[in-house]
This record gives C-alpha cells, sequence and structure tokens, in this order.
C-alpha cells in the first residue's frame, strides 16, 4: 500500500519522523512551468514556488502540506492554502541560545505527531523512529560519498531527489561522470535551489570553476548532523530534534551566526577560492547578508539574484565569468 | 490651555505666530515646548509640507514628538537607563518603564526619519550603501540612525523579538547586531488556533490561542525583566510591574476616551495626522510616560471642549475611512482629508498596545496574552476579523489599506485583508502605497483616494 504522503519544504521537518509514522514527509522541488512566471512584486520566487506546489498536491490528492514559519512568506504561504485542515503550519523558533527554544522545537514535532495521525499516519513507537533514523543516516552517509564523483548539478539532483522520496532509500545514479578536476574551487551559498535552478551550477563548472561546496538551503549546508548511535537507543527524540534544530545552520536564525561560523569552516576545509551568493527575489534574509558576506569572506563573492528568465542568465553568466577571472 | 479659536488647520510659519499669540493669551508650555519652525531649521522640512492642527493641545503634541532624541540624550545625562525595545510594539517597554531610573524607546521609530527629514539626514544613502536597498521596509533607516549616535543615544540594552514578525526587521537588526550591536532576541511564535484537545487560553482580543504560547511567552518575558534589572540594577517586582500596566491602562484609556470622539463625533474635532501621532505614543509613550498623559490630557480636554461645541473639520458629510498600516510619508494623512475623507477607525499595526492589559493575571502572563494579539503575529484572516469589528464599530464607509513599499507581510496580506473585507463588509475597499516622500506618486494616490471616497459616497445614496 502506498504510504500517505504529505508535501514538506524546509530542511528543518525531518523525513525520519514521517517514516517512523509510517507517512512520508516529501519535499517537492519541481515545480511546475507555470510556477516560474514573474511573482507578485514582494513574494520571493522561493515562497511563491513552494505555495504552488502544495497547491498542486493538495487538489492531486495528497494527504497534507507542512509548511514551517521560517520567514514570513512561508508563514504567509500557508495561510493561502486549502483546504485549511490538511496544512500544518511549524513553529520553527528562530532564537536558539537558550533552552527555550529546542525544547519548543521538540514540543512542535510532537503536535506534528499529531496532525500526522489524524491525517492517515500511525502513532509513532521509539524503536521505529530509532530505527528509521539508522536508515536515513546511512544513507545520507552514502549520499555524501558520491559528491566526490559527481558533477555539481548531479550531486543536487541527488540531495532533491533523496528528499523528494523521503523514505530514506538512495535514488539510483546516473552514469558516472567526470567531475571537474581543475579550476577554483566555488563555494555556493544562499537560498533554495530547485530543479529548475540548477543550471546555475552547471554555468559554474562551465566556465572552468569547481564546485567545492553546496551550502546552498538545498545544499549540504542543511542536511542534520549524523546521529549518535548510543541516543538513538536512550532518546531517539530528543537526539532527531538536536541533530536538526541544533545544528542545521540557517540565515533567518537569530543570532545567525552559526551560518557564519559554518562558512568559516568549510570553505576553509574545502578551500574555497570564491564563493557565489544565490539570492531568490524579495528574500530579505540573504539580500541582507550580501553586503556582509562579500566583506566578511576571505575570498571574492559574485552575488546573483536567481532570475530564471533569459536576463537572469545572461547577468548570472556575466557575473560568474567575472568571478572566475578574478580568482583563476 | 483651550484653543480659543476654532479648529483649523495651519502650516508651520502660521504656527509659529499663532504661538505668539497664545503666548500673549497665556499659554504656559513645558521645557520642550517652542515654535514648531525651529525643529524645520534642525532638518524636519517635511513639517513644511505638513498641516497641523491649531490648538494647544496640538502644539505639545508636536513638541512632545519632535523633540524625542533631545529628550533621551537629556534622560541618559541625568543618570536614565536606556532599553532600544525592537518590533514587538508596545509591550516590552512596560518592563522598563517599571523601574524608577528607566525609560524604553523604539529604534523602529526611526522609520519615520526619511520622511520627516526629506531624506537629508542620509539613513536611505547610507542603508543603500551597505546593501539593504528599496527592497526593504523603510525600517532600514535604523541602521544608519543606530550606529550615527546622533539620533539618539546607544541604548543599555537592546531587546528584539523574532519569529512570528516581519523579514524585513529581522534581517536589518541581525545587520546591526553584525556591526557590533548586541541584541537580547528573543521569540514571539506564530499564534494559532489550538490544536484538537489543547488547552486553550483566551486574548483580550476574543481571539482563542494554545495556553502554550502564553507560557512560552512569559518565559521569555521573565528572561527580558531579567536582563532589565541586570541594566538597571533595581529589582523589577510583581508590584512595580502591575503599577506599571496600571498607569499603560490608564494612558490606553486616555486613547480610547480619545479615538471614539474623534471617530464618532458628527464632525472630526481632530485630524487625522495628529490621532495618527497620538496613537503612536501608547507603544513606548515617546521615552517619557509623565508626560505622554500630560499631552493626551490636553488633547482630550480639547476634543471634550470641541464636541461640545459643535466644533470640528468639515460639514460631517465626509466619507468614514478606516485606515489599515502606517504611512511612511505623514503628508498621506493630510491627503485623506483634502480628498474629502476623514479618519474613523485605525489598525497602524499595533491594535494591540491600544487594548487593556488584563489586571486579574499576574503581570508577565497579561503581557504576554497582550504580545501574542499582535496583529502582525497572527494570520491575515484574524487581522481582516479585528479590522472589520472595527470598521462596522465606527460605521466605516470605506477601508484604505495602507502598503508599505517593501515590507514582506504587505505583499500578502494586504491584498488578503481587502479581499476579505470586501466581502464580509460589503463596503469599498482600496489598497495603496506610500513610500516615504510621496510628491512623486501623489497624483495616483490622489486618485485611488478619491476613486474608493466616490464609491462609497455612491453606496450611501444608494446609487
Ligand atoms: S528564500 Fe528567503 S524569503 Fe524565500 S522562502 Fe526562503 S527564507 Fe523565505
Ligand atoms: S515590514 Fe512592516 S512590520 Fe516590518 S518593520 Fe517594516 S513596516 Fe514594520
Amino acid at each position: 500500500m502506498d504510504l500517505p504522503e504529505f508535501a514538506c519544504f524546509s530542511p528543518f521537518i525531518p523525513a525520519e519522523w514521517g517514516a517512523a509514522h509510517g507517512v512520508r514527509l516529501t519535499r517537492l522541488a519541481r515545480p511546475p512551468a507555470a510556477a516560474q512566471r514573474a511573482p507578485r512584486e514582494g513574494r520571493c520566487t522561493y515562497a511563491v514556488s513552494a505555495l504552488e506546489l502544495a497547491q498542486g498536491f493538495l487538489a492531486a490528492g495528497g494527504a497534507g502540506a507542512v509548511f514551517t514559519t521560517s520567514c514570513d512568506q512561508m508563514r504567509r504561504s500557508a495561510e493561502l492554502l486549502a483546504p485549511a485542515e490538511r496544512v500544518f503550519l511549524f513553529n520553527l523558533p528562530h532564537t536558539w541560545e537558550t533552552p527555550l527554544p529546542h525544547r519548543l522545537f521538540r514540543q512542535e514535532l510532537l503536535r506534528l505527531s499529531g496532525f500526522l495521525c489524524r491525517a492517515g499516519g500511525r502513532a509513532f513507537a521509539e524503536e521505529d523512529l530509532a530505527a528509521a533514523m539508522r536508515r536515513f543516516d546511512g544513507a545520507r552517509r552514502e549520499l555524501l560519498a558520491r559528491r566526490e564523483t559527481s558533477r555539481a548539478a548531479t550531486f543536487a539532483r541527488l540531495l532533491l531527489a533523496f528528499h523528494e522520496r523521503a523514505d530514506g532509500s538512495l535514488p539510483e545514479t546516473a552514469a558516472q561522470e567526470a567531475r571537474p578536476a581543475r579550476g577554483p574551487g566555488v563555494a555556493v551559498l544562499g537560498g533554495p535551489l530547485l530543479e529548475r535552478d540548477l543550471w546555475l551550477l552547471d554555468l559554474i563548472e562551465e566556465s572552468g570553476g569547481r564546485v567545492v561546496l553546496n551550502a546552498t538551503d538545498t545544499g549540504e549546508r542543511t542536511l542534520p548532523r549524523f546521529f549518535e548511535r548510543s541516543r538513538l537507543v536512550a532518546d531517539p527524540l530528543g537526539e532527531l530534534a538536536d541533530a536538526y534544530f541544533g545544528h542545521i545552520p540557517d540565515v533567518f536564525r537569530r543570532p545567525n551566526s552559526e551560518l557564519f561560523r559554518y562558512l568559516e569552516r568549510e570553505l576553509s576545509a574545502r578551500a574555497a577560492q570564491g564563493a557565489v551568493l544565490v539570492m531568490p527575489v524579495w528574500c530579505d534574509f540573504w539580500r541582507a547578508e550580501a553586503e556582509r558576506l562579500r566583506g566578511w569572506l576571505p575570498c571574492p563573492l559574485a552575488a546573483i539574484d536567481l532570475a530564471d528568465d533569459a536576463n537572469g542568465r545572461q547577468r548570472a553568466r556575466t557575473r560568474i565569468q567575472a568571478l572566475l577571472e578574478t580568482i583563476s | 490651555m483651550i484653543s480659543p479659536f476654532p479648529p483649523q488647520c495651519i502650516g508651520v510659519a502660521d504656527w509659529d505666530l499663532l504661538r505668539e499669540r497664545l503666548l500673549g493669551l497665556g499659554l504656559v508650555e513645558p521645557w520642550y515646548g517652542g515654535p514648531l519652525g525651529r525643529h524645520v531649521e534642525q532638518g524636519d522640512s517635511r513639517l513644511l509640507r505638513l498641516s497641523f492642527d491649531n490648538s494647544p493641545a496640538a502644539l505639545r503634541l508636536w513638541n512632545f514628538l519632535l523633540s524625542e532624541e533631545e529628550r533621551l540624550f537629556a534622560a541618559r545625562a541625568q543618570g536614565y537607563r536606556i532599553v532600544g525595545t525592537m518590533k514587538d510594539l508596545g509591550i516590552v517597554p512596560l518592563l522598563a518603564y517599571a523601574l524608577p531610573k528607566a525609560l524604553a524607546f523604539y529604534p523602529d521609530g526611526a522609520w519615520w526619519i526619511p520622511c520627516v527629514m526629506e531624506l537629508s539626514a542620509g539613513l536611505l544613502r547610507f542603508a543603500d550603501e551597505i546593501g539593504l536597498d528599496e527592497s526593504f521596509c523603510p525600517v532600514r533607516a535604523m541602521v544608519g540612525a543606530f550606529l550615527g549616535e546622533g539620533h539618539f543615544p546607544r541604548p543599555d540594552l537592546v531587546t528584539c523579538s523574532v519569529g512570528a514578525t516581519c523579514d524585513d526587521f529581522s534581517a536589518i537588526a541581525q545587520r546591526l547586531n553584525g556591526f557590533g550591536v548586541p541584541i537580547l532576541w528573543w521569540e514571539m511564535p506564530h499564534v494559532r488556533a489550538p490544536d484538537p484537545g489543547e488547552e486553550e487560553a483566551r486574548l483580550p482580543s476574543g481571539q482563542t490561542v494554545p495556553a502554550a504560547l502564553v507560557r512560552q511567552v512569559e518565559a521569555e518575558f521573565a528572561r527580558i525583566a531579567r536582563h532589565v534589572e541586570e541594566v538597571c540594577g533595581e529589582a523589577l517586582t510583581g508590584e512595580r510591574l502591575a503599577a506599571a500596566i496600571e498607569r499603560a491602562n490608564g494612558i490606553r484609556a486616555q486613547l480610547e476616551e480619545l479615538r471614539s470622539a474623534v471617530f464618532f463625533a458628527p464632525r472630526a474635532p481632530l485630524p487625522a495626522l495628529e490621532v495618527l501621532i497620538a496613537e503612536m505614543l501608547a507603544i513606548h509613550y515617546c521615552s517619557d510616560r509623565d508626560e505622554t498623559e500630560a499631552v493626551l490630557a490636553d488633547l482630550l480636554a480639547e476634543t471634550r471642549r470641541r464636541v461640545a461645541s459643535g466644533l470640528g473639520y468639515g460639514d460631517g458629510f465626509e466619507v468614514r475611512v478606516f485606515w489599515v498600516n502606517p504611512v511612511a510619508d505623514l503628508t498621506a494623512m493630510n491627503l485623506l482629508e483634502s480628498c474629502g475623507g476623514r479618519l474613523c477607525g485605525t489598525d497602524f499595526m499595533f491594535c494591540h498596545a491600544l487594548d487593556p492589559i488584563p489586571v486579574d493575571r499576574p503581570p508577565l502572563t497579561a503581557l504576554a496574552l497582550m504580545a501574542l494579539s499582535d496583529p502582525l503575529a497572527g494570520t491575515a484572516a484574524e487581522r481582516a476579523r479585528r479590522v472589520a469589528a472595527g470598521a462596522r464599530r465606527f460605521r466605516a464607509e470605506a477601508v484604505l489599506v495602507s502598503r508599505i513599499p517593501g515590507a514582506s507581510h504587505c505583499a500578502y496580506e494586504g491584498e488578503f485583508i481587502a479581499e476579505r473585507l470586501r466581502s464580509d463588509l460589503g463596503i469599498p475597499v482600496a489598497e495603496i502605497e506610500v513610500p516615504p516622500l510621496s510628491d512623486s506618486v501623489r497624483p495616483i494616490l490622489r486618485t485611488r483616494i478619491e476613486a474608493v471616497l466616490e464609491a462609497a459616497r455612491k453606496r450611501r445614496s444608494g446609487r
């Protein structure tokens, strides 16, 4: 029997949690072509795509949609969805420096549990959760190992497919392809890259760069940390909450110092010589940090408004080529 | 002093002449009083484009508002501890005002500096330079105001609510933090309906919410209170907080009386602009609680007298308009009246700072209930419900939803609220967008406002 499916859009919603309830929390990343038209002024392109994906998903009989309060745009998008009973808005704390938000995150997971059960899932058992966590953890380790042998867009596609499957299984890998072996190392950071946006990664490689880090919202930055095996027995839910909420660095978090710490660590470990910042149009969080990142990063930065039209692609091409010329 | 003259809108230059006459008639001003023209000389050039009410009470109100920076520096010199409270609008300041030598203000108020100083302060230019461009709301002016230190003293403590707030503010406050300003972040949860079986609590607005949210915000306030105590070196006792709530309720009661009198009177006893400024006093008392009480008492006395004498603006046939959201350019409030409308109900995004605070709960619980009534923390549907209730209460004939340029919430809730009100109230509703200096779009604004007023007039006459 097919598992009930719920559309979700945030890396802070653990797919393991769905698996423990006998459902799939599938992260959708392939918006219909209609979603690519210019959205209303002020609306982030990603949030608009998420809304349209969720609408289509619910209309096609999906069990429900899970949004989070990671930003105003996603929070308000959830309210525009119908029917409201099939929409769950996860109160994702923005602060993290005190114990309270960590407690709240855990409580929200339990509230989500109630929603999943009401919508066709089963009550979770700790053993089921621990088993799901082991399965996903192993898959993520394997997934990350493929980074070294894949082109950037292929690896990004693998991550998207893994999140979309949301059952802990790994997608098939296409025929082995050569990852660029030479060229300046480029870190890509910023907002989410959907399937339709992956041309950007190809563009960097076609222009002679080597993507050494995908730290976008849909890249490896937003994977949870690996689980501690001993904690899977003692307190799987606590371990799940900590691996996600306690460790994923993101731009909306307050303060967002952990994002900067992560970048400092990873850029140096991957020997990145340049960085590309991807900013979805009308995303305040990423846009606000662009100038700070420019001054703070140890390498040159190209900031790109992510617009999937001819002009947008041309602008991106020019910026990326200029960046690569600077760092080559 | 009650005005010896009938109500009339006048410009700054006329006000300075009138002030001389009033002084001759016995007007006594507080220490921050003086001619309004001096504010223009100090850079507040937008005042030259505004029309003001001609009562001594209005003069005091404007001098109070425009002297805030000066008063803050004076308070610092007198040893006051200053808490910069960001974003929550109207709740956290009470924690500071509960202590004898502490005060709170909103650095968010820099929102209006580009308008009042007609961009001459360079705050938007500075924001552009650091990458906070026009895609952000005018609150981006705050970073330059903060770092420049000419607009207000550096606070001893800065708090900022994040979570279910707006992206603009959160992003801008984070940049401020990146420039080395320490910020005490606190979590404002999204306000939702309780899930099945969840323990419930009722907000003063009548909305039912999960009791867990109240406990959560209360815990955050207890944490902020500890920081305020530390900075001020005094204990924030339950008695002190209860007394602060009582004073807040007194001010809210003054504003309730003022709003009712203005919105229900056959002729508007005060213009829209002065009502906006008076309401704003509720959020942090314009950095002086005693004076806020006195300023509002004067305005109330003037209003009562005008209502009793049948004095007011217009002929009583103006279209009654409910206004949603504050305007980045204050001249928009004058524009409403010049188009033939009058203000009858407002939601300037801080209605939770106008509602009475419950006194039958522990003080921090009461404050948590108020914080959860913040229209921005909840759904657009709940906000629309409250606007509709207000529009009905004040018998509004039209609603103007004023969009704030760049504001993350406006792109979503503006259209939603407008549609909901159209179907719930059946009255004309229009959306307008008011930039900090609206001169270049004034003809468009005028046309849109006139169109909605005309539709309301047609509806009134049954055409
Ligand atoms: S890209 Fe930015 S605005 Fe868009 S959904 Fe993500 S955080 Fe929100
Ligand atoms: S976006 Fe709206 S709520 Fe946020 S600071 Fe600007 S005006 Fe205020």
